[in-house]
């Protein structure tokens, strides 16, 4: 684990990540934006959802953080596949969030990541 | 009948039982005249049977209905529970009630009118405890008496109760009832189905010999056909009550049983001692019931039946019953709000309306008819009382609220709306309640004084109502017997009138639907509506936001007077509000008493916010209870949304349309008079100030025409053509062509014979016209006219006569009634340039307009060139085909004298630089609009170092393309605008501190404005607006480029309201141009950015004029600089006034908890802005320097000197406040900026002009100067840049 390089969390959405898709690996370093579905205090799990699809999250490493079920999260952290859940590094509330552009952004954001490295590849 | 009376003695102490209870006597209630409620004695413990029977049914404790006028106030109760002891009888002539058939109450003293709830025929005559009761004093009988529960003094009576025996004579008589009597045999037992109001009939009764005149009501029963009637009739249930029957109740004692048996509708009845007559109604012949002396009543048991508390429609047909609550009575009684929508109206003046229906009473109104309309504004249902329609107050309003009182006598007007349809007579009734005010002052002799607004309004109604709304009435008896059969029941429903509103209802409505509409932006602003936004161009200038809506899609007419404001603006009044007004055919002749009809119009809604232009409107319907109850609601305003109309010519017509009073009257005006001709040349403006002051007289420039005009109307030719005969058709000039020679036209290019004939078209305000034929001569007998001969004179307008000096169009050509000891005539020939002549507040002016025909070519031969004489001199043309005269009065003449004229226009073309004559045009009017020629020469005058503006003085037309914040170039510091000019297929910029308040009513991108004494800064295209400049509006066009008139030369004159303060700096405007444009690169950039720091402040007192201070916050920003930062870079930003403000966020509310200022926070909601508190501070020091002087931009407070140029000290709350502004400016939201850089010059130049040393250098920061401020949406530009993205 020692060694494991900690990745930038690449923003997506949570529809992207269904089985097959290049997320869905191990310890990769996800940012991920949902409304909070559920909060338990004990586990320090919560649930998130953005269209239709959900997640779990494990909070336990958060500190500053106040949940309140209904509002809007966004969380950086690792995601693990046997626990099916996202370790959150950090996370911050982002109500009032448009989450159609935010998507839209995220296309956007990934296209422009992809030309670039394109461009670099062919220097 | 003897019953109840033989009790009556002995029993006075019966009350008595009623303990702790006083009980009051009527002249005691009377003499306070106080309205009070008695209610409270309800719940004393003397509840007899009657209460204990609905206990619970005290209005009082009634839940609240519906949510009725706030400002009602609930009936004072007593402290103490009281109860009035009397009897109640049936109406008669020694009570005099205008509503004539009240019930009466009457303790021994004093009788007054009274309405009673559990009505017992038995009550009348008895002696009855009034337990709980309401008392409103009245104007004619002392007062009123609502008795809501009530019992019997002799409680011996009682035992008699529910048994349904009980026979009362109609006609109290000597010997009992003679039910012997062969002709009076027959009884009728049935259901009340409905009553008549009280009509005096001749009834034609066969004993009596005088039978004539006789007051009587009919009762229509549905009977049961079964002979005989048994004494228990009214219990019986076997009976079927299906033969319709009627009742006639004769005579003037029988006719007082009148609230009685309408208190019996819907109950069974039965009626004996009967006699049969046979009636013929309109030629079918009915058998009708009528009493006799012996007539006896058999009531009703009382039923227990269910008293619902809401709104219970029950309908059969047409007609049908209605209970609901009085929402509001208006009109004296005529038109009663139920709910919302739902109208009755109580149009027939013969129905009874009770007393007791108030605001907040539960009426039950049965058989009244059910008229659903439907028109462009809205759907209502209206209830339409007829002589069948009957109504019972069911409970009484707890509210005080005045008692219906008939007072208004049958009058012409009654008797048109009576001759209505249900949806007229609701139509004309609201019309009449925006009349309301109207008559208010006398005015207009001739007409107004003979028309009250009930003439008003019928007059105005027939003319809009079409004349299948007429219906004719048959009588009452014919309506009532026949209904179904009458016509009553066939009501044309579409209802296609316009909706008459008063202003403030109508703009209030607009006001609401913009609200609604932009919490529903607010509420939704979700992806796809951004989306589609974020495409459209991105404009801060929110008073170019406009969207217009046609009255087509409105429905509303306005009725009004239009008034020129003190502002300059000419606006449409009526009594509640008013709105400014575009017009392009105003006639000169603003009466100020004339009402004009605005039907035809479109609302300019100016200032929208951005996204709601994407938006499509909502149309709500409008509600009628804001025509007749114009208050406005008090809705929270978050928009500054200007609202004007723009009217088509001909749109705005005056009230008396087809009246032969108005065009007469302008007829006199005209017929055989001589006027004077003159043109009004530049406004002299006293010291150069716009705003003209109220008590001093104001100049004119004029030139007076060497020519007068004859009319030549005769009385004859007045009164001989048929004027009431509307030709629609275009009118054929009343003249031939007239052979021409030629040969002498040249010759007479300078020179004209001192007479010219031509035919004079004159408007008048019912938008007819008259032509008639007129002479233009020049008084200097046998001498040729030289046009050169006109005279410049000063036109001296006192006080008074503002209103025409405010009329003059620049340009414009006018005519003047020659009187004889006018100073134009009385001085004619000693009028020398530059006299000074007074104007008079009881002259009349009319513009006046030249057009020139071909066919009217004159003998060059003769002196006078009569038109056809033989013709009718006079014919009046109504709705004139385009093209319409847009003046007063147009002046056809021969082509000919076109050679005269146009020495003479040009003669006036060198006088009045913005007109040019077009060259290959006929129609040359004064004013013309078809050439747009720059007059603007480019200033030869080399650049000075003068602070003085320097440059020719330019006037030119053109049409608006943009208004926005300076662009190119900094032009000058309080430059906030810069208008683009679409002139002559080139862009012309105009600078100038237009400013939000200042704004002109229809302004804006597609206006089509003429600009005069524009001042040229010396460069190409570019102008400044001066204090001495002028704009005037010609047309509008629509948002999609449509026109939505077509040019007229005439418009809403309105003057730039250019501030003293403001004005200084932009006479700077001229050097500053010249020494700044040399900067080409000046790029605006726009960036979102952060207030850092406020770098420097300057705050001073503006004018002293107190005009200012109403409007705006009374001190300036000449200067500010803040430190903001983009993102990427940090720089210092310079600007001024209201972009400052913005910055500062002065207009926002004031954070109590921000800061302890106590002192300067008072409960006020106009204070609540921090622009008002530091206006107090400003006040007092003048001018405050707040600078920043320490070189450290992140350290607050820490350098911060502030100077005062008062001798007062800076006090130490005032200093907080101060520093707590700087940070409120840097906890202020993200500003979008649009900004052009500056260099050392222009900031060397800022510090000479404010005296101040900026010294940028210890920033070492970009000097940008913002033209644009505005506070971004992030979201809204978040999607706007995806926008960008994805399509790029």
């Amino acid at each position: 684990m020692a060694d494991s390089q900690m990745g930038p969390g690449a923003p997506i959405t949570l529809q992207e990540l269904y089985p097959s898709s290049p997320f869905y690996k191990e310890a990769v370093s996800l940012r991920v934006t949902g409304m909070l579905r559920g909060y338990s205090v004990e586990t320090a799990i919560g649930v998130i959802e953005d269209g239709g699809r959900s997640l779990k999250i494990n909070t336990q490493n958060l500190r500053d953080v106040s949940f309140r079920v209904g509002s809007i999260y966004q969380f950086i952290g690792e995601l693990h596949i046997e626990q099916s859940n996202n370790e959150a590094r950090t996370g911050r509330n982002v109500d009032g969030i448009d989450m159609n552009l935010y998507r839209k952004t995220v296309e956007l954001l990934r296209q422009f990541l992809k030309e670039e490295g394109n461009s670099n590849m062919v220097e | 009948m003897a019953e109840p009376r033989s009790r009556r003695r002995g029993e006075s102490k019966n009350s008595q039982k009623m303990e702790n209870a006083i009980i009051l006597t009527i002249k005691e209630l009377v003499h306070k005249g106080r309205a009070v409620t008695g209610a409270s004695s309800l719940f004393s413990s003397a509840a007899s049977h009657s209460s204990s029977e609905s206990s619970s049914k005290n209005p009082n404790s009634r839940p609240g209905s519906f949510d009725s006028d706030l400002s009602c106030k609930f009936l004072a109760p007593l402290n103490h529970p009281a109860v009035i002891v009397g009897t109640i009888a049936l109406p008669s002539k020694t009570l005099i009630c205008p509503n004539r058939y009240c019930f009466r109450f009457s303790d021994g003293d004093m009788t007054i009118c009274c309405d009673i709830l559990k009505f017992e025929i038995r009550a009348i005559g008895s002696k009855i405890c009034v337990l709980s009761w309401n008392f409103l004093p009245m104007k004619h009988c002392g007062g009123f008496l609502e008795i809501i529960k009530w019992k019997f003094v002799d409680t011996g009576n009682l035992l008699s109760r529910c048994s349904g025996i009980g026979s009362f004579p109609l006609l109290p008589s000597l010997f009992p009832s003679q039910n012997d009597d062969r002709k009076s045999r027959y009884s009728v037992h049935g259901v009340l189905e409905s009553i008549s109001p009280v009509s005096v009939v001749s009834c034609m009764d066969g004993e009596s010999r005088d039978s004539v005149n006789l007051p009587g009501f009919l009762v229509h029963v549905m009977a049961c056909e079964c002979k005989s009637y048994s004494q228990n009739a009214a219990v019986g249930c076997s009976h079927a009550f299906e033969k319709s029957v009627f009742v006639y109740f004769c005579g003037l004692v029988v006719t007082s049983w009148h609230p009685a048996i309408r208190k019996l509708v819907g109950r069974n009845v039965a009626l004996s001692g009967l006699k049969k007559k046979m009636i013929y109604v309109r030629g079918d012949s009915l058998l009708v019931f009528v009493t006799t002396e012996s007539s006896v009543l058999h009531p009703p048991c009382i039923s227990k039946k269910q008293i619902v508390l809401k709104t219970v429609v029950d309908r059969r047909g047409n007609c049908g019953s209605y209970l609901g609550f009085v929402k509001g009575v208006y009109l004296k009684g005529k038109l009663v709000e139920m709910d919302e929508d739902v109208w009755l109206l109580l149009t027939d003046q013969i129905l009874n309306r009770s007393h007791s229906i108030r605001t907040d009473s539960l009426i039950c109104i049965r058989n009244v008819h059910f008229v659903n309309t439907k028109s462009s504004w809205g759907e209502v249902l209206i209830l339409g009382a007829c002589f069948k329609t009957s109504i019972t107050v069911e409970f009484f309003s707890p509210f005080e609220t005045s008692c219906l009182v008939d007072s208004c006598r049958q009058n012409s007007f009654s008797r048109f709306i009576e001759s209505l349809s249900f949806p007229a007579r609701f139509w004309a009734l609201l019309v009449r309640s925006c009349f309301q005010k109207f008559n208010g002052i006398p005015s207009e002799k001739e007409i107004l004084r003979s028309c009250q607004k009930d003439e008003l309004t019928k007059m105005y109604a027939e003319s809009q109502i079409p004349s299948f709304m007429f219906q004719p009435r048959g009588g009452i008896i014919t309506e009532f017997c026949m209904h179904e059969s009458c016509g009553c029941n066939s009501e044309a429903h579409d209802c296609n009138l316009k909706l008459v509103m008063p202003i403030s209802s109508f703009v209030q409505h607009y006001k609401v639907m913009l609200n609604e509409l932009l919490s529903q932006i607010n509420k939704n602003s979700s992806a796809n509506n951004c989306l589609c936004h974020s495409s459209s161009t991105w404009k801060r200038d929110n008073h170019t936001n406009t969207k217009t809506l046609g009255s087509d899609d409105i429905g509303v007419i306005l009725l009004g007077k239009l008034k020129i404001s003190s502002s300059g603006r000419l606006q449409l009044h009526d009594r509640t509000s008013s709105i400014d007004v575009l017009t392009p055919d105003l006639l000169s002749d603003r009466n100020a008493h004339r009402i004009f009809e605005v039907s035809e119009y479109n609302l300019i809604m100016e200032g929208l916010p951005e996204s709601m232009l994407h938006m499509p409107f909502l149309h709500n319907s409008f509600r009628c209870r804001n025509v007749v109850n114009p208050t406005p609601l008090a809705i929270e305003n978050t928009l500054t949304v200007r609202f004007s109309l723009s009217l088509g010519t001909g749109s705005c017509k005056h009230v008396y349309g087809h009246h032969s009073l108005d065009w007469r009257h302008d007829l006199n005006e005209f017929k055989g008079k001589m006027f004077h001709l003159f043109t009004h040349k530049f406004p002299m403006l006293k010291n150069g100030h716009p705003g003209m002051p109220d008590c001093t007289s104001v100049f004119v420039e004029a030139i007076v025409l060497p020519l007068e005009l004859i009319c030549s109307v005769t009385e004859e030719d007045a009164a001989a053509p048929d004027f009431e005969e509307h030709d629609t058709s275009q009118e054929i000039r009343p003249h031939k062509r007239c052979k021409t020679k030629n040969g002498l036209q040249r010759e007479r290019a300078l020179s004209v014979p001192h007479e010219i004939s031509c035919q004079m078209t004159i408007r008048c305000a019912s938008s007819h016209c008259l032509v008639s034929a007129a002479t233009l001569s020049n008084l200097k007998e046998k001498k040729s006219v030289n046009m050169l001969n006109a005279k410049r004179v000063l036109l001296e307008f006192i006080p008074e006569c503002s209103n025409y000096y405010q009329a003059l169009q620049i340009g414009g050509c006018y005519l003047m009634k020659h009187g004889t000891d006018d100073s134009f005539c009385a001085g004619r020939s000693g009028i020398s340039n530059n006299d000074k002549i007074s104007f008079r507040p009881e002259t009349r002016l009319w513009s006046v307009e030249f057009s020139f025909d071909e066919e009217l070519t004159h003998d060059g031969s003769v002196d006078v060139y009569p038109l056809v004489s033989s013709q009718p001199s006079l014919v009046e043309k109504q709705h004139v085909s385009s093209p319409q005269p847009c003046s007063d009065v147009s002046l056809l003449l021969p082509y000919d004298a076109k050679g005269l004229f146009s020495v003479f226009l040009k003669n006036l073309e060198e006088l009045n630089k913005p007109f040019a004559a077009g060259k290959n045009n006929n129609n040359i009017s004064c004013c013309t609009h078809l050439e747009t020629i720059m007059q603007a020469e480019p200033s030869q005058v080399p650049p000075s170092n003068s602070l003085f503006p320097e440059g020719n003085l330019a006037s030119f037309r053109g049409d608006v393309v943009a208004v926005d914040a300076v662009t190119s170039s900094v032009v000058d510091v309080s430059s906030s605008y810069c208008i683009n000019v679409l002139v002559n297929h080139q862009i012309v910029k105009i600078f100038g501190p237009l400013r939000r308040h200042s704004y002109l009513t229809g302004f804006g991108p597609g206006a089509s404005a003429t600009f005069y004494r524009i001042l040229g800064t010396g460069e190409d295209n570019r102008f400044v607006l001066t204090s001495a400049s002028f704009i005037k509006i010609n047309s509008r066009k629509a948002p999609d480029g449509r026109q939505l008139e077509k040019p007229a030369q005439q418009a809403a004159l309105c003057l730039p309201k250019v501030t003293p303060q403001e004005y200084v700096p932009c006479m700077l405007a001229g050097p500053a141009c010249n020494s700044f444009s040399g900067n080409k690169d000046n790029q605006q950039i726009k960036s979102a950015c952060k207030v850092l720091s406020v770098y420097l402040l300057i705050l001073q007192t503006r004018s002293d004029d107190p005009s200012e201070n109403e409007c705006r916050n009374n001190f300036d920003i000449p200067l500010a600089g803040f430190v903001v930062d983009d993102g990427s870079s940090v720089y210092l930003c310079w600007t001024s006034g209201e972009r400052a403000f913005t910055i500062l966020r002065l207009h926002e509310a004031f954070p109590e908890e921000d800061i302890d200022v106590a002192q300067w926070t008072k409960r006020d909601s106009t204070r609540e802005t921090t622009v008002y508190h530091l206006e107090q501070i400003v006040r007092v020091h003048k001018r405050i320097v707040m600078k920043c002087s320490g070189s450290q931009i992140d350290t607050l407070f820490r350098d911060i000197t502030v100077a005062v140029t008062s001798d007062q000290l800076l006090a130490k709350s005032e200093d907080t406040f101060l520093k707590w502004l700087i940070l409120n400016a840097i906890s202020g939201p993200l500003w979008e900026v649009a900004a052009s850089s500056m260099d050392m010059k222009m900031i060397a130049h800022l510090e000479r002009e404010q005296c101040v040393e900026i010294d940028t250098s210890r920033l070492n920061l970009q000097n940008v100067w913002g033209n644009e401020v505005c506070q971004v949406d992030p979201l809204v530009r978040a999607w706007s840049l995806l926008q960008g993205l994805l399509n790029s």
